[in-house]
């Protein structure tokens, strides 16, 4: 039978729930507690999954309640922290001894629910002094908050009390992610800096006190978003002359900070001093020794103009600040080492001896490599499938050993040693939890966890996922999809049989002869397996052919054909044909299965059209019967959106032959059919790394429509205005010796270099070395990838050019290549835009010194028409003087 | 009780806070350290003979302690909130470590003989009190002010109306107290892995590229760090390395970098010692950025077997907060296997007892003022197996047996199983090798220590129960 409070809170009457608890004893309210916590659990649960204003009324009710009755730790422990009303009459009508902890915990809450709203309650028990003042930084933080919602000054005014301590306090805390003054300034509708300054102007704050405590916050290194509120708000109070050289030292402390922003600050808090003769260089010298080591060129270069003046009025300090100026020698930017070399040498500096060693190795060329691939050793027994099978559901790759276990299920399905239930038990279970909510569609391609369950439900207990609503993933990933299902229904029927596109060694590749080989193992099964296969490809609509004929056809080598070929001459049929087309046979009759025969035309030779496959099957698109072509594109758009336009850079391409459906469309791509894999790789997109990775080794030989829907996804991504963790998957292969870097793997390369996140411009940096370092960049091919990036406006240079310059720094070899190629670029598509080219310039500057190189002819040209003061000007001027 | 969940209450308790205060022509740095109800040791009173280097490295071990590199939304209650510092004091040096409230970072800061002029008083380990006003003032040192130091229970002047005395509470959680328990023990498995001058690291910070929390694989070509995603000859892995900006302002000081690799596991952790004429200072990082050091590698093994009672023995009696404990000495004088004495020795790491020092490849003695003979219980995977071993749910099907196939001194693989929850896990243990069926082994293999399960089936091996 529910009591009355348990009604009330089901009726989600808080106010009821305040009345029954104000006159309870700590004994009725203990005894109260565990049917109410139970009731809360129970509401929590029911409401999962609905949204709404009404949806929390009786959580937060019952919330209300259970801090009415239950002990502290109880209530931390279910209580997701709702601030009603009648909390604050309801915890002090109860008075318990843990009330300040309650406090205290309340407002550590505050900041994990980015929410204030306990902070007037918690308030109100110090003032009526229930509690002292709770001992969390959040305490200040919440409140600094609330005030900002309305009036600043108001609100501080409404409750004196916090003027002589509370406020202070803000100029102690840090703050946090959610929580501190700079994000509260930022997005308050009324601003903390103006109100108290108000405050001070109308006698009300210390002027002196508030001067020195954004010093002092200041002192303590907060990170620099934290930090620059304090900053910001000790300038807006205008310090006088007087007033700064009174903090001269706290000022000269603040050059020592590691915050860069604090260190700006400071120095020019001093530049003022010293413009106003207020300070001289010796009060000063020692004290800005730690700017010299700063990462930033500004910082080194105002204390070198600070240090430039004191020395000049002060002939005795030479020798003192040669010392101090010294470590910016090091300094990452070379106008910076020039400028305090420069001054070192004008005050008395000789050094040791002229070096033009440039610190880099000399790296001979890798001679081309053959393809040497590990072999790859398949899974013999089932215990070792098992293992093998729960390492892929938590590893999800690599793709070598994902293919390791399909072919290992396949082979092995049948097989039940006497202590298999007991073996795989844990498999079992683990399978099952995986896709607890994801069964229906384990099986599609979406994830490569969700697969393995789903394949091992299939194995273990011969049960397959219903028919699922969700449509397939776009791109190949729909292929590999097809592929598990293809695979799982044989399985769940214990029927073995090798697999055609199993990899025979590491990167996806199948060895020629073993192919042949297992074509002809499989011929015998194959009429049934194809009269299977065709019932469900009619029912389902889908390719005719097996998946795994046409995957294993796109993996074979190049090496080893003859030998393959000469074997296959007995294979018959439609099948029997398409294989020795693919081994390079010139007598195959081409037959009717299109998809068949576009994947042995590309098997056959990846990079070349097939005139013969061609004339039976029209091409349809570029890795069908033709290696076709593709051309990258940018789609410039401008929106208008409250008054202020914004650009955007859509990438695209343009393929010939062109395809007959729009592919960036789901419906458009839903028609291509599920036996095209190359044409399905045109549209991958947004998926899970494992996944991307697997996709990867699906057509080893050519990637080029692969690495076309990379640039696609990078291109739309290159200032990361959206968290795609997969998209380095793309560039992963760029490092590989045997990608080719024309095409679109070139421009995806230039993308690379050009992106935001930090590991994709890393990763290109990367195959840039390696590229230059196995021969497979020259001069002219980086330099028309650079070349591209120069020509593209909204490209940030500097990006690039960081990158570059690193890249160079790998060997002399690098740094040569890299030189000669950025020349090209220069000479071919400069920047149009001005900073733009101050900045590549800047980077042909710092590779000719790199390599004690002068401009070629053709740039000296263009260098000499570039006039005026500006950057790139500065840049020509000194890359003619060289 | 799952003494996995057992956090420590802990309370800090000093005389005073720590402060660096301006006397006449000269600074004074007193660093308190805990308070005892009947000693108040004072372990050092000198002078910091380079007070802006000290001063940085001292700014350099607070700021670790105080960093949290990684925090997940759920642990923000639980994470720690402040620790402080725990400071050993030895006739030639003073050490000061600190572990971060992440779990990620450990790090060292050995003042030597030579950056200290004075009288050592006293030996011994005990928690300093590092504060904010502390640490602020000490940005402050420059050189040319001559900086007193005194360290200890009474380095801070007792105020004449009374005691002023400081206590903090605070929740040591039982995952901060086992990592920095076993930090230990993982820079015994660490190797030199190349050396850099002071500017090539400053250059290599100042590169290094900004919120990299993945693997990074480093090695030293042409006079810099390279830094690449994959693997190469040479190279060691690293996990985490943006985390070494922390050594900002501390590589001003730097004359020489030695970086250390892990050589077990996924090979992911690193230690990297900067040097300066008078002091080391020693950052240990963790495989990733949300991993700890806990239960890494090799180390539950150590934990999980019998202890030999002769060689704690003895490695117990030869401590006596000696820099360098010296391994050769103990086998010789105590007649016993270096092997066993090495184990014994990771296990007292674990247990907070000794520290381990890269830089000469030794432990030292000192002792976590924590309740730190529980530490090693605190392991989950050990309590874990420990269940399962008392729980009788280990069955053997095959026993180590001389193999005849095999050369001599080889056996036949163990395969056990050992029942948990409705499911049974097969265990085979070959030599060094084992395996599980497992949730934990599919995912890390060996590369992070043996499961739950690969231990049970150990410790019932040691302890005999092989009945089938």
């Amino acid at each position: 039978m529910p009591t009355e409070l348990e009604n009330a809170v089901n009726a989600g009457d808080a106010a009821l729930v305040v009345r029954l608890l104000a006159p309870m004893t700590e004994a009725d309210r203990r005894a109260e507690a565990p049917a109410l916590i139970a009731l809360l659990r129970k509401i929590k649960k029911d409401q999962r999954g609905t949204w709404g204003p009404q949806t929390y009324v009786r959580e937060s009710t019952a919330s209300l309640a259970v801090q009415g009755t239950a002990s502290l730790t109880e209530i931390k422990s279910v209580v997701r922290f709702y601030v009603e009303e009648g909390v604050f009459d309801v915890l002090v009508a109860r008075r318990p001894p843990w009330l300040l902890e309650w406090a205290e915990w309340s407002l550590r809450e505050s900041e994990q629910y980015r929410s204030v709203q306990v902070w007037p309650f918690v308030r109100r028990m110090v003032k009526e002094g229930l509690i002292p003042r709770p001992n969390v930084d959040m305490y200040y933080l919440a409140m600094a908050d609330r005030a900002k919602q309305n009036s600043v000054k108001e609100f501080l005014l409404s409750d004196p009390d916090l003027l002589d301590y509370d406020v202070w306090q803000l100029f102690r805390i840090e703050g946090n992610q959610q929580f501190s003054m700079s994000g509260i300034e930022k997005y308050g509708r009324s601003k903390w800096t103006a109100s108290l300054i108000e405050l001070m102007n109308d006698g009300v704050l210390d002027r002196n006190r508030l001067l020195d405590a954004s010093l002092d916050a200041l002192s303590r290194d907060f990170p620099e978003f934290r930090s620059g509120w304090f900053s910001r708000f000790h300038e807006a109070l205008s310090p006088t002359i007087d007033e700064r050289l009174v903090r001269q030292t706290r000022y000269l402390e603040l050059i020592g900070s590691k915050i860069p922003p604090t260190v700006s600050f400071a120095l020019n808090a001093v530049a003022a001093l010293d413009k106003a003769g207020a300070i001289t260089g010796r009060d000063c010298v020692d004290a800005v020794s730690p700017a010299f080591f700063a990462a930033e060129k500004k910082i080194v270069t105002q204390t070198l103009k600070l240090l430039a003046g004191w020395v000049k009025r002060d002939q005795e300090l030479k020798p003192r600040a040669v010392d101090i100026a010294a470590p910016a020698l090091e300094h990452g930017a070379r106008d910076v080492r020039e400028a305090v070399l420069a001054f070192m040498t004008a005050n008395g500096y000789s050094p040791a001896s002229e070096t033009t060693a440039n610190g880099l190795v000399d790296e001979p060329i890798d001679q081309e490599q053959p393809l040497e691939l590990t072999p790859i050793a398949p899974i013999e027994t089932v215990e070792d499938l098992v293992d093998a099978f729960a390492q892929c559901i938590e590893t999800e790759g690599p793709p070598d050993d994902l293919e390791r276990v399909l072919d290992g299920v396949s082979r092995l399905c049948a097989e039940r040693p006497s202590d298999f239930d007991r073996l795989t038990g844990p498999l079992r279970k683990r399978a099952r939890k995986v896709v607890e909510n994801t069964w229906p569609t384990s099986l599609q391609g979406y994830s490569v966890k969700d697969a393995f369950a789903g394949l091992a439900i299939a194995w273990l207990e011969g049960e397959l996922p219903p028919v699922s609503n969700r449509p397939d993933p776009r791109g190949v990933a729909r292929f590999i999809g097809a592929r598990v299902r293809e695979i799982a229904v044989r399985v769940a029927r214990r029927e073995a049989a090798i697999l055609l596109a199993t990899p025979t060694h590491e990167g996806g590749w199948i060895a020629p002869i073993a192919f042949v080989e297992r074509v002809r193992e499989s011929n015998a099964a194959s009429t049934k397996a194809n009269f299977l296969q065709s019932l469900l490809s009619k029912l389902s609509g889908q390719s005719q052919v097996s998946v795994d004929l046409l995957q294993a056809l796109l993996r074979l080598q190049p090496d080893g054909r003859e030998e393959a070929l000469t074997s296959a001459a007995g294979l018959a049929g439609e099948i029997g044909d398409a294989v020795r087309h693919a081994l390079g046979s010139d007598t195959a009759t081409v037959g009717p299965s299109t998809a068949l025969w576009f994947a042995a035309s590309r098997a056959r030779d990846p990079w070349a059209d097939d005139p013969l496959v061609s004339a039976r099957h029209r091409p349809s698109g570029p890795g069908t019967s033709v290696a076709g072509k593709i051309e990258f594109r940018w789609r410039h758009t401008e929106s208008l959106i409250q008054s202020k336009t914004y650009e955007h850079h859509w990438a695209e391409f343009d393929l010939e032959p062109a395809l007959q459906f729009d592919i960036s469309k789901a419906e458009g791509e839903a028609r291509i059919d599920v036996g095209y894999p190359t044409l399905l790789m045109l549209s991958t997109g947004s998926m899970e790394p494992s996944m991307m990775r697997w996709t990867s080794v699906v057509w080893p030989a050519n990637r080029e429509n692969w690495f076309a829907a990379g640039c696609r996804m990078l291109g739309n991504n290159l200032d990361w205005w959206g968290a795609e963790w997969g998209n380095i998957c793309y560039l992963e292969p760029l490092l590989e010796h045997t990608t080719h870097l024309d095409g679109m793997a070139g421009v995806l390369l230039g993308l690379g270099l050009a992106a935001k996140e930090t590991k994709e411009g890393w990763i290109a940096r990367e195959a840039l070395v390696a590229a230059v370092r196995d021969g497979r960049l020259d001069a002219d091919l980086l330099g028309l990838i650079i070349g591209r990036l120069f020509s593209w406006d909204h490209i940030k240079i500097p990006r690039v050019a960081e990158r570059v310059l690193q890249a160079a720094r790998e060997s002399t070899r690098h740094a040569q290549v890299i030189h000669e190629a950025v020349g090209k670029a220069l000479s071919m598509s400069p920047p149009a835009e001005s900073g733009a080219l101050g900045a590549a310039l800047d980077l042909f500057y710092e590779l000719s010194i790199l390599t004690n190189s002068r401009p070629a002819p053709p740039l000296l040209d263009f260098l000499r028409t570039i006039k005026g003061s500006n950057r790139s000007a500065t840049m020509a001027k000194k890359l003619l003087s060289l | 009780m799952a003494a996995a969940a057992v956090d420590l209450e802990y309370t800090y308790r000093y005389r005073g806070e720590s402060a660096l205060t301006a006397d006449v022509g000269r600074t004074r740095l007193s660093l308190v350290t805990t308070s005892q109800p009947d000693c108040d040791p004072l372990f050092l009173h000198g002078n910091i003979l380079s007070p802006k280097r000290t001063g940085d490295l001292l700014i350099a071990v607070a700021d670790v302690v105080q960093s949290r590199f990684h925090i997940p939304a759920a642990m923000l209650a639980k994470i720690l909130r402040q620790s402080d510092p725990v400071i050993t004091c030895s006739d030639e040096q003073c050490r000061f470590e600190g572990f971060s409230a992440c779990c990620g970072a450990y790090v060292r800061l050995d003042l030597l003989a030579n950056a200290i002029d004075g009288e050592r008083l006293d030996r011994g380990t005990t928690n300093v009190n590092f504060n904010a006003p502390m640490r602020t003032a000490l940005s402050r040192v420059r050189d040319g002010e001559p900086m007193e130091v005194k360290i200890g229970a009474g380095a801070i002047e007792v105020e004449s109306r009374g005691e002023s005395i400081v206590e903090r509470k605070v929740t040591l959680p039982s995952r901060w107290l086992r990592g920095f328990a076993d930090v230990q023990a993982s820079q015994a498995r660490m190797r030199p892995a190349f050396e850099l001058s002071g500017a090539e690291f400053r250059r290599f910070l100042r590169e290094l590229p900004q919120g990299v929390k993945g693997e990074a694989w480093l090695s030293y070509v042409g006079g810099g760090v390279r830094i690449s995603t994959r693997s190469s000859p040479g190279a060691i892995g690293a996990g985490g390395i943006s985390r070494l900006r922390v050594l900002d302002t501390a590589s001003r000081h730097v004359d020489r970098v030695r970086v250390y690799g892990s050589m077990e596991g996924d090979g992911l952790e690193t230690a990297w010692e900067l040097s300066t004429p008078d002091s080391r200072l020693t950052l240990a990082l963790s495989p990733e950025v949300w991993r700890g050091f806990s239960g890494e590698g090799q180390l539950l093994d150590s934990l999980a077997e019998t202890e030999d009672p002769k060689a704690m023995a003895a490695v117990k009696a030869s401590l006596r907060w000696q820099e360098h404990i010296d391994v050769d000495e103990l086998v010789v004088n105590y007649g016993l296997d270096r092997d066993r004495v090495e184990r014994e020795l990771a296990r007292l790491a674990a247990s907070g007892l000794v520290g381990y020092d890269l830089h000469h490849g030794t432990y030292f003695h000192r002792e976590l003022p924590f309740r730190s003979e529980a530490i090693p219980k605190l392991q989950p995977r050990l309590a874990g197996a420990r269940k399962l071993v008392d729980g009788d749910s280990v069955t053997f099907e095959t026993l180590p047996q001389p193999s005849p196939w095999k050369e001599e001194g080889d056996k036949e693989p163990v395969k056990a199983w050992v029942r948990s929850g409705d499911v049974e896990y097969r265990v085979i243990i070959d030599g060094d090798n084992a395996r599980c069926t497992c949730v934990w082994f599919a995912k890390h293999g060996g590369s992070r220590g043996p499961c739950k399960h690969i231990l049970a089936v150990n410790m019932a091996l040691e302890r005999g129960d092989n009945a089938d």
